[in-house]
């Protein structure tokens, strides 16, 4: 029967719908159940015996708030020499930094911006489309941090960086989730260094590096740099 | 007679501002001045729309009416322009519009405001097709070339559509159509759907 599985109530809002634009999470609940996943099927096809995972598995970030799942889904050991660099994996997860640091940290993308950005921050018609970096940040957690859209504020990441941007204070992302965009440089903790360019090479839009408050961490096999998951916390700059 | 518009649906709008910049480097357009930009509602929320929003180059436009100087005329076309050597910067014409499309690019002392700017439809203005005073002052002459705005043919999802009003609703009635609704269905298959266009124009196997 259609909708079996699904209360009266997501029924309702199932109807006409399928499972990427149900939003009362019943139908992706029942797929779930019987074993299909809505948010992608995928199944590795190899076995790559040289990776440190022959098949990827999911393993917990570096700096989580889930310390449950560190316990079920440990981080590799640390490694004396990952091309030739010694390379930190347990030893930092090992420390609970989610008390002091309990919102979640994620980075991307803009539209109007490429990579680091210095191309296309250099691009007036696209600097102008977005003018300064900021941090997404639900109203719950704005609120939290005594924060209104559009001021300033401090996001400060576990290993003791820190970031002046503006606030956007959104639902874009879910409460305890920060995001921010990684294209912006020129300005370090709080200062202009617009200064310290050459003459004539520097871009229209300046603005915190989200790399400054990033997490260490490097992928096992390609040593790409974890860019999606770490901890901060917010203060009113 | 044609009548150009201009139409976003915003079933398809994905908020690129694709449309923003190519406005500004087809008419070299300064920092500041918005001849288009994209408006977001219920950003990150549930039923977010976003609109790409011009001058909409009204039948009966207001501007045209409480100009002081008569600076604004709308050709035969339906394409409003204006004559930016006669234009006195006084901004009636800002208060007028319900678009906030015409823009100034100074603000001063004495409510001085420069001569005002606004979306030519890539129509030029009155000076000489083609002429150097017209790509300066009013930005490109794409009509004048047979082409339709840049704007609209840059569109990647073809959210913005341009014409002739006839043919702009045609496409947006045959859209709403397939989709079996008018605007705020949602989700891949109802704004893209192959097989619900075809049944919409009775090619469906």
């Amino acid at each position: 029967m259609l909708f079996d599985g699904l209360t009266e109530a997501e029924i309702k809002l199932a109807d006409g719908k399928n499972w990427k634009t149900d939003l009362s999470g019943g139908i992706q609940r029942v797929a779930i159940k019987h074993g299909c996943a809505p948010f992608g099927n995928a199944k590795a096809r190899t076995v790559v015996w040289t990776f440190p995972d022959p098949v990827p598995i999911h393993r917990e970030p570096l700096y989580t708030p889930r310390r449950d799942l560190v316990a079920k889904y440990p981080t590799y050991e640390d490694r004396k020499s990952h091309y030739r660099l010694p390379t930190l994996y347990k030893s930092i997860q090992e420390k609970d930094f989610s008390k002091d640091y309990p919102l979640v940290l994620t980075t991307g993308r803009l539209v109007e911006y490429e990579g680091g950005g210095d191309e296309s921050r250099s691009n007036p018609w696209l600097a102008e489309l977005q003018q300064d970096m900021f941090a997404e940040i639900h109203p719950v957690d704005a609120n939290n941090a005594g924060l209104r859209d559009g001021s300033m504020v401090w996001v400060e990441g576990p290993e003791g960086a820190r970031i002046k941007v503006k606030a956007m204070v959104t639902r874009r992302v879910a409460p305890g989730l920060v995001f921010l965009p990684f294209h912006f440089a020129g300005h370090m903790e709080g200062q202009d260094l617009r200064s310290k360019y050459p003459e004539g090479a520097d871009p229209y839009v300046l603005g915190e590096a989200a790399n400054t408050v990033m997490t260490y961490g490097y992928d096992s096999v390609t040593q790409m740099q974890e860019s999606k998951v770490s901890l901060c916390r917010l203060k009113v700059a | 007679m044609a009548r150009m518009k201009f139409l976003c649906d915003t079933d398809r709008c994905i908020e690129c501002n694709g449309c923003v910049t190519a406005c500004k480097n087809e008419n070299e357009v300064p920092w500041g001045i918005n001849r288009r930009r994209v408006v977001t509602i219920n950003d990150g929320q549930e039923g977010e729309r976003s609109v790409s929003v011009a001058c909409m180059h009204c039948s009966d436009a207001p501007c045209i009416s409480v100009c002081p100087v008569d600076t604004i005329y709308q050709t035969a076309d339906g394409i409003v322009l204006h004559d930016k050597d006669i234009c006195i910067g006084c901004g009636y014409c800002f208060f007028a519009c319900p678009f906030g499309a015409p823009q100034f690019p100074t603000q001063s002392s004495f409510g001085s405001r420069g001569k005002m700017d606004k979306c030519t439809f890539c129509a030029g203005g009155p000076e000489k097709v083609g002429s150097i005073d017209e790509k300066r002052k009013y930005g490109s002459n794409r009509i004048a070339e047979g082409k339709l705005p840049i704007c609209a043919e840059m569109c990647s999802t073809k959210a913005l559509i341009a014409g002739d009003a006839s043919d702009v609703s045609d496409i947006y009635r045959e859209r709403i159509v397939w989709r079996g609704s008018a605007a705020g269905a949602w989700g891949w298959d109802l704004a893209y759907g192959r097989r619900k266009r075809e049944q919409a124009r009775g090619e469906a196997k």
